[in-house]
């Protein structure tokens, strides 16, 4: 019986460890949202520009494309949390080296195009992010003027458009009622079901 | 900061085991209630191995939970009021309180009462659907904030299904 019960732990011990093995992979820089300089801290021998001269005049729903080149790197990247992404859609939030959208064959080089949608007017900050591996990383912003479109009559506005401060206290008291009447009925729930355990 | 994603994985998985494994006990408690209180019996071995898998499966996810959370807000790129202003993570931040409270409920009760609240109709089922709700509800917030991190997520249509994200 002993034995067994030595087995089944270290079966189970050997799952949980294959649990914590994994997870780093599966946090690797492919699915990786934050931006580089939480963990790369050195831009060392990295180069990253942008056909993007000044400020780049933009219409409000209206396509335009943004070329990035990337000495010594390993991936580009440009996600909706960064600077004033969220007011963008891009074709492609990821480009790894020599993998389809990388325009250049050599390694460690990476050229994109990358088809960027604006969502809403204003003037904001693109920012896109090459890494490499060790601790290499540096970043470029590329300013964006966008204008109203006056022709197209509705945009699609995007899911992480703030919201007011209206929304939010709603949001809050909302979440004020679930939490207290979850709250009651587990209360209810705990004493009705004591006392049918003290009853046995 | 990986280690954020790394106790967001691991509370996920666990407690969506755990809420699969509470269903199963439900059903054998349900069709074999003789055979389970037969000491030895292999239904009855099972029953319980599941019942402390999904004890210390609560603990570890409640755990995994509550310290990503902290993880998270320490490490956090922007503010608290940049947050709310996204219905992704408002959804996120409602439903994980929720999830916690069900999981302090769950793990009090069952230390209290021990392996006996099966033994009861209110005690059996209040714990194990409590269990599933929480498990979907994790579940939920993952595919949530699958939504925000990558724009897509397999239970996209779960979630459009409840209209989340809600509150």
């Amino acid at each position: 019986m002993k034995i067994n019960r030595k087995a089944r732990l270290l079966i189970i011990l050997s799952l949980i460890s294959t649990i914590f093995v994994a997870a780093p992979f599966a946090v690797s820089f492919t699915s990786q949202t934050n931006e580089c300089s939480n963990c790369h801290t050195s831009s060392g021998a990295l180069d990253l520009s942008s056909n993007a001269t000044g400020t780049v005049q933009a219409v409000s729903g209206v396509p335009f494309v943004l070329y990035f080149d990337a000495a010594g790197s390993g991936a580009l990247s440009i996600q909706s949390g960064w600077a004033n992404n969220s007011q963008f859609s891009f074709s492609v939030q990821l480009v790894e080296d020599n993998s389809g959208d990388d325009l250049n064959a050599n390694a460690d080089e990476i050229e994109a195009s990358i088809t960027v949608t604006p969502l809403s007017d204003g003037t904001f900050t693109i920012r896109i992010w090459s890494a490499a591996a060790g601790a290499l990383a540096i970043s470029l912003d590329v300013s964006i003027n966008v204008i109203q479109n006056t022709v197209t009559t509705s945009t699609t506005p995007p899911t992480t458009t703030p919201t007011g401060q209206g929304d939010i206290d709603n949001w809050f008291i909302t979440w004020i009622i679930m939490f207290s009447a979850m709250e009651l009925v587990l209360i209810v729930l705990s004493l009705y079901i004591w006392r049918r355990a003290r009853g046995r | 900061m990986p280690l954020y994603q790394l106790f967001i994985y691991f509370a996920t998985g666990i407690l969506f085991v755990t809420a699969v494994f509470a269903a199963t006990n439900m059903v054998i408690r349900l069709l074999l209630r003789d055979n389970i209180k037969t000491p030895g019996s292999r239904s009855a071995k099972i029953f319980h191995e599941f019942d402390i898998f999904v004890f210390w499966g609560n603990i570890c996810g409640l755990l995994a939970i509550v310290v990503s959370i902290v993880w998270g807000f320490l490490f956090m790129s922007w503010s608290f009021q940049a947050l709310l202003a996204d219905p992704y993570y408002r959804a996120i931040i409602a439903w994980s309180t929720i999830a916690i409270e069900i999981y302090i409920f769950l793990i009090t009760a069952r230390k209290i009462i021990g392996d006996r609240i099966w033994s009861f109709t209110s005690g059996f089922v209040s714990y194990g659907i409590l269990t599933v709700i929480g498990g979907f509800i994790v579940l939920m917030v993952a595919g949530l904030g699958e939504m925000v991190v990558h724009g897509d997520s397999f239970l996209k249509p779960l979630l459009d299904f409840l209209t989340m994200p809600w509150p």
